[in-house]
């Protein structure tokens, strides 16, 4: 474990002397120039956050940023020749690639590496054992297929002459929505005499040519300085070829593309939720006004900079994110989070004042936790939509099932803390007493309005959140399903997407009926409610990763 | 009466409501995602595919009994209890409408369901007719087809769709298909250019002396050569999770009549059913032990235009992945000696097999020439072949041995042997070459150094001809194709001699390869005969694919049914090759066959000489009015269509229907969330046809843009469902916001009006 961190730590470190060249860059002003990459016009730094990931996964090699190491595998591959550099993320991959390794003669730490890292250097995998290896895991359709696809996908972008010709941050001189862009090699090969760039002012053309081939020489020699003097003038130059704001996007947008990708997409945020859910927790057990007070405080700075962060998105990308499985989790969360805090802030007297945040706080915390942890699985990228995504369905149905989704896991945060303090009092072997009022459920319990026992009130909380949910969910079933209605022809087709979402909803209607049947209701309705989460994370996660389905991009 | 009281007590309980949406969820899940068979549910092979054991899709999944009887026992249990125990007053009126919602979303299911139709069909955007010396034929305007037509007294067109520009603008600034095809008519060579809706800017060219090689001609090129573009209609569409295999005749002249159905019900859609293992390959995953025999299903004549009403076709085995390959096998008429070899590294880590057939020039060698099979008639043949006849590279006057990784100085760089081939057969002649890398100094290149030294060239780091020639060409290097340096497999003369020739000193040594054993090479290689036929034959059967290999996303067209047919009128041997390959479309031919499509009917031969067609597909079901294609836009993003979809914004089908007293509707459009209604049927856009670059050197390249998919459906019932779920979330509100608030306030008034009286 230790040695496995010291590694991480190694990765992570700049670690020789062609390193320190690397860490003299200067490209911030590089990186926020704009990017053609597959229909989207984006900051460089955006893209090589996009084009590293492909490669190097979340990790960095070198410690730099992603614009450096794209740029360095561009121009100075021979710095990368043994560096691990490709990403093999399964690991079943990863001990054949070990064992092709150390039949090749590759070293014990090497293989020490790619098993702790999962990095690789290309040399390793272009050995004849792992040629056969990769090959023949090829052939496993069903479990390896996939990773060795990406393994050799890899390969190819960290091509200097492939990563070389994702460097389109030409703008189209004649100004056409639908005119190719070029990258900087394009423009110096066509020189000052190829009639396409005739359009882009001789000035522009000559010094960013100049600059570009400087950039390259200086880079392959290490000059720092140079480098970073070129970098900078390609900057101020390359917006200047096209500024037709219908082409190039304004510095600002840009700018700020380039700091949400260079900020880790601001995840780290969850550490907000996390400092709010302490003090939380201890006013919801402890009732101390205090805490409740700090709580509530933290929990509402810790809102304000998720909505800065959804909004910059928003912003950025010039359409609501809810279109992948990162603005999807993101989303949700900020909507639950959301919730919580106009609920708090319009219902402060309510017998449950605090629980509601709570869950807020948790669901915003585990769900960012999950964004900054797991890049991979929830990429960040910011790409265009499906052309079946555009509707205006998308913004409902979408949204409506995402915000049933955080409600959901926001009572399953109530239901958890109710189920611990079940557990606490059959410890304490005080569980007589404990089957409680249920009536009609969370609005009743809100309507009742004299003191409560803090299961009562964690049933209470629980009902208000499985009841909004349960509307939501079926809501945004029926609207999903006039969705599809128009658009494959069929309003339900089975999907298996489609068929959990109908389970979620089945189980808390099973745990409507259930509370009408059983004596011990608060017991019964916070296993539910921890099932139904379940059930609706089974649809997030397994069928979105592991089976197929038409609703694969969310 | 009891009973029946029993009954309403049962379907009254608010248990058996919950039991049964259990049974619901269960049913579902495992209908939906499989049983999970490991604890890391996230592996793909954690899930086993229940309802796939079943032979069941989604769609039949939910469809069958044992889901529709929950569903029924679901709904009587609402309503009997909602009828029983629930009073209808202001308290209860969600309930009830939450209740009657769900029956009403259940009885507008069970219409939709019960009737739903559901299929895609192919559309051509622009067929294309010719006509000439009174022979005319129609094909779909897909880059690459090819017309032949021949006149009565002999003369002959041929002419072939050399490019279509699908967004071609005219000079009024109008979009239109503009089709290029070239044609020689009778030895003359021509080019004309045709644009779909302008007859009038048709445009003729022959050979000239333009840069282009074509000269435009006032008129026509060719008297007589009458060419039109007009809509394609298709009058079919077809259907989901159906099977069918269609039968046509084939008349003596080559002409075809159009297909005739024969559906196949019940035939199993996932698992496999193979009655005799010797009918497959028996590699892959043949020797799967799922693989189970089935109940022939016959194919009866339904339609009444059937050609052969009198004979039986039944559907005897079917494999879901398979892919069909031809091997040589033992039994056929003549000697043509075939054999499978193994080549493995000694310590087995390392193995490579290789058909081998040794009359066949083409198919005798492997591995650069350095594995050969031949056939000998008498033994002095072998002997002569054990004479080495000196071959060799020769550098300015020095000659150097055919081994791999030789080295011969080179002007002032080196040159290094990487392989030779010997006897290929290239345009019908024998040729051989050494390939060697040659090095100076920091340039690198490689050379082919022919027998035929005139056909001597140097390419560079790409694998492209050098301009100029060679480079160097002072420095003068030949090549000599030798033999006895392969190692040689030799048949024959005795029917069962097979015999391994390895080069060596003294004529090599010569062992007996019929054992099946390894023989040692040498150099830690060894080598074995897995299969050897004398007479051997092309056959063709199915290989089936190994489960781990299987890939999901091809659906069926990796699926492969076996065909039989009964009857006294059959020949003998029956169908050309009973195993039928599936078919997305039933496509009249190569016509109308777009690109990256299938089509290879099997053939059958009657007693009586006269031949017919059997394709496997789908059902299909004729629409209400054939529809055209009249137009497909792509819109992109910014910076154009790149190649990638993710660079696409939107499809748009511009359809119209043929009417039925002649001409066509106006257009209706149809895009993605956009869908089209006409006479009950919907059409929405599915697929496209993408740009495809050509893949052999006689094809063409593909702008793409020739045809689309579009879905069609039913859709009946929909808005009973509609009215259902609205029902429901209404009654959700009701029961979850409203009841408890006029609860509470009866409560307070009760309790008020208690306070009073005290």
């Amino acid at each position: 474990m230790i040695r496995s961190i010291l590694v991480l730590l190694a990765l992570a470190l700049p670690a020789s002397a062609s390193d320190l060249f690397l860490s003299q860059l200067q490209l911030d002003q590089l990186g926020t120039v704009a990017a053609f990459d597959q229909g989207r016009v984006k900051s460089l730094d955006s893209l090589a956050a996009s084009v590293m990931k492909r490669i190097t996964g979340a990790r960095k090699p070198t410690g730099t940023t992603n614009l450096t190491e794209m740029l360095d595998l561009a121009l100075r591959p021979e710095a990368w020749a043994g560096r691990p550099t490709i990403y093999v993320k399964n690991k079943l991959v990863r001990a054949e690639l070990a064992a092709a390794m150390a039949k090749a003669g590759g070293s014990q730490k090497d293989q020490y590496n790619l098993a702790e890292t999962g990095l690789v250097a290309r040399r390793h995998l272009e050995t004849p054992e792992a040629t056969a290896t990769l090959d023949r895991l090829s052939r496993d359709l069903m479990r390896t297929a996939r990773p060795v696809e990406e393994i050799r996908g890899a390969l190819s972008w960290a091509r200097p002459k492939v990563l070389r010709s994702l460097f389109t941050v030409v703008a189209p001189p004649d100004g056409g929505f639908e005119s190719r862009w070029f990258t900087l090699d394009d423009l110096t090969m066509g020189g000052m005499t190829a009639p396409i760039f005739s359009g882009i002012d001789s000035e522009v053309r000559r010094k960013s040519i100049g600059h570009w081939e400087a950039l390259v020489t200086a880079w392959s020699a290490g000059d720092a300085g140079t480098v970073n003097g070129s970098a900078a003038a390609l900057a101020a130059l390359l917006p200047q070829v096209n500024p037709d704001p219908e082409i190039y996007p304004s510095s600002a947008r840009l700018s700020w593309e380039s700091w949400y990708f260079r900020n880790g997409n601001l995840t780290l945020f969850w550490l907000a939720y996390g400092f709010a859910l302490a003090p939380l927790l201890m006013a919801v057990v402890f009732q101390w006004r205090g805490a409740m007070r700090i709580g509530l405080a933290m929990f509402f700075l810790a809102v304000l900079l998720h909505t800065f962060s959804v909004g910059l998105r928003w912003w950025v990308s010039g359409r609501w994110p809810n279109s992948n499985m990162f603005e999807a989790v993101t989303t949700a969360a900020w909507f639950g989070a959301f919730f919580a805090l106009m609920f708090e802030m319009f219902l402060p007297r309510s017998p449950i004042r605090g629980i509601v945040a709570l869950g807020g706080a948790g669901t915003g915390m585990v769900a960012l936790m999950c964004a900054h942890f797991m890049p991979l699985s929830l990429d960040p990228t910011i790409s265009n939509m499906m052309p079946v995504l555009h509707d205006v369905w998308l913004y409902i149905h979408t949204n409506v099932i995402i915000f049933s989704y955080a409600l959901i896991f926001m009572a399953s945060v109530t239901a958890g803390i109710y189920l611990l303090w079940r557990g606490a009092l059959r410890l304490r072997g005080q569980s007589q007493g404990t089957i409680l009022h249920a009536g009609g459920g969370g609005t009743s319990m809100m309507l009742a309005g004299r003191s409560r026992s803090l299961g009562e009130v964690m049933d209470g909380a629980t009902m208000i959140l499985v009841e909004l949910s349960f509307i939501l969910l079926w809501a945004g079933i029926v609207m999903g399903a006039i969705w599809a209605d128009h658009s494959w022809g069929r309003p339900w087709g089975w999907d298996p997407k489609e068929v959990f979402a109908l389970n979620t909803f089945l189980v808390f209607a099973i745990l409507v009926h259930v509370r009408w049947q059983v004596r011990d209701k608060g017991l019964w309705t916070a296993f539910l409610a921890v099932v139904g989460c379940a059930v609706m994370l089974f649809n997030w996660v397994v069928i979105n990763f592991t089976i197929a389905g038409l609703h694969s991009y969310a | 009466m009891a009973l029946l009281r029993s009954l309403l007590n049962l379907f009254s309980s608010v248990s058996l409501g919950i039991t049964l949406m259990v049974l619901i969820f269960l049913y579902s899940a495992v209908g939906s995602a499989g049983l999970p068979v490991h604890w890391n549910v996230l592996r793909p092979d954690a899930w086993l595919p229940l309802r796939e054991a079943f032979d069941l899709s989604e769609f039949r999944w939910f469809n069958w009994w044992p889901f529709g009887l929950l569903i029924g026992l679901f709904c009587v249990n609402l309503s009997v209890t909602t009828i029983r125990r629930i009073p209808f007053n202001r308290i209860n009126l969600g309930v009830w409408m939450i209740h009657s919602g769900l029956i009403t979303l259940s009885v507008g299911s069970v219409w939709y369901f019960g009737v739903k139709v559901e299929g895609d069909t192919l559309v051509h955007r622009r067929a294309l007719s010719v006509s000439w010396a009174g022979e005319s034929q129609t094909i779909a305007a897909v880059p690459g087809k090819r017309i032949s037509l021949r006149s009565a007294d002999g003369r002959r067109a041929d002419i072939r769709v050399a490019a279509i520009d699908p967004e071609a603008t005219m000079e009024d600034g109008s979009r239109s298909v503009k089709l290029t095809l070239v044609a020689r008519v009778d030895g003359q060579d021509m080019l004309r250019e045709m644009q779909a809706g302008f007859p009038r800017s048709t445009q003729d060219f022959i050979p000239g002396d333009d840069t282009t090689g074509w000269s435009p001609v006032d008129g026509v090129a060719v008297d007589g050569l009458e060419t039109t573009l007009s809509f394609a209609p298709e009058p079919y569409f077809y259907l989901m999770e159906s099977r069918a295999v269609y039968l046509r005749e084939v008349q003596p002249d080559g002409t075809r009549g159009p297909w005739v159905e024969r559906p196949i019900k019940n035939l199993p859609m996932f698992t496999d059913r193979l009655k005799d293992r010797s009918r497959v390959w028996p590699e892959g995953g043949a020797n799967a032990s799922s693989q189970k025999a089935m109940s022939p299903i016959g194919l009866d004549a339904t339609h009444d235009n059937d050609p052969l009403p009198g004979v039986q076709l039944e559907v005897t085995d079917t494999l879901r992945y398979a892919l069909p390959e031809v091997r040589r096998t033992d039994g056929g008429p003549a000697v043509d000696p075939t054999a499978t070899v193994e080549l493995s590294r000694a310590d087995e880590s390392e193995a490579r097999s290789f058909d081998l057939r040794a009359l066949d020039p083409a198919a005798r060698s492997a591995l650069d020439g350095a594995l050969e099979m031949r056939w000998v008639l008498d033994e002095s043949e072998l002997d002569s072949m054990r004479q080495v006849r000196s071959g060799g590279l020769v550098v300015d006057g020095v000659s150097y041995p055919l081994t791999p990784g030789t080295q011969a100085p080179f002007g002032t760089g080196t040159l290094t042997l990487e392989s030779v081939s010997d006897d290929l057969v290239v345009g019908g002649e024998s040729i051989s070459v050494a390939v060697v890398k040659l090095q100076q100094g920091d340039d690198e290149w490689v050379r082919w150094i022919f027998d035929d030294s005139t056909l001597t060239r140097d390419l560079d780091a790409l694998g492209q001809p050098i301009e100029g020639g060679l480079r160097q060409a002072d420095t003068v290097t030949e090549y000599r194709a030798g033999s006895g340096s392969s190692v040689r497999l030799i048949a024959g003369p005795g029917e069962q001699d097979l015999r391994l020739l390895i080069p060596g000193d003294n004529g090599g040594l010569v062992q007996d390869a019929r054992s099946g054993n390894w023989v040692d090479l040498g150099a830690g290689l060894q080598l074995r005969v897995v299969r050897y036929a004398l007479r051997s034959q092309a056959e063709r059967r199915p290989l089936v694919i190994p489960e781990d290999q299987r890939d999901r996303d091809v659906g069926f067209l990796a699926s492969t049914v076996r065909v039989t047919c009964t009857g006294g009128v059959v020949r003998r041997r029956g169908l050309k090759d009973p195993w039928l390959l599936y078919h997305l479309y039933a496509f009249d031919g190569e016509v109308d066959l777009p690109r990256r499509y299938r089509f290879e009917p099997s053939e059958l031969v009657l007693n009586d000489g006269r031949r017919f067609e059997l394709l496997y597909s789908r059902r299909r079901m004729e629409m209400p009015a054939p529809v055209v294609l009249d137009d497909f836009v792509v819109r992109s993003r910014i910076g154009g269509f790149t190649g990638e979809t993710s660079s696409i914004r939107d499809w748009t089908s511009q359809l119209r229907f043929v009417k039925a007293g002649g001409g066509v509707s106006d257009p209706y459009r149809v895009h993605m969330n956009n869908p089209a209604e006409h006479q009950g049927l919907w059409y929405f856009q599915s697929q496209w046809d993408p740009p495809d670059p050509a893949r052999r050197e006689d094809e063409v390249d593909s702008l793409g843009l020739n045809h689309t998919v579009l879905g069609v459906a039913n859709r009946k019932g929909v808005y009973v469902q509609l009215l259902g779920t609205i029902l429901t979330v209404i009654g959700l509100v009701y029961a979850f916001y409203v009841k408890p608030v006029i609860k509470r306030r009866r409560l307070e008034a009760a309790k008020a009006a208690a306070g009073g009286q005290a």
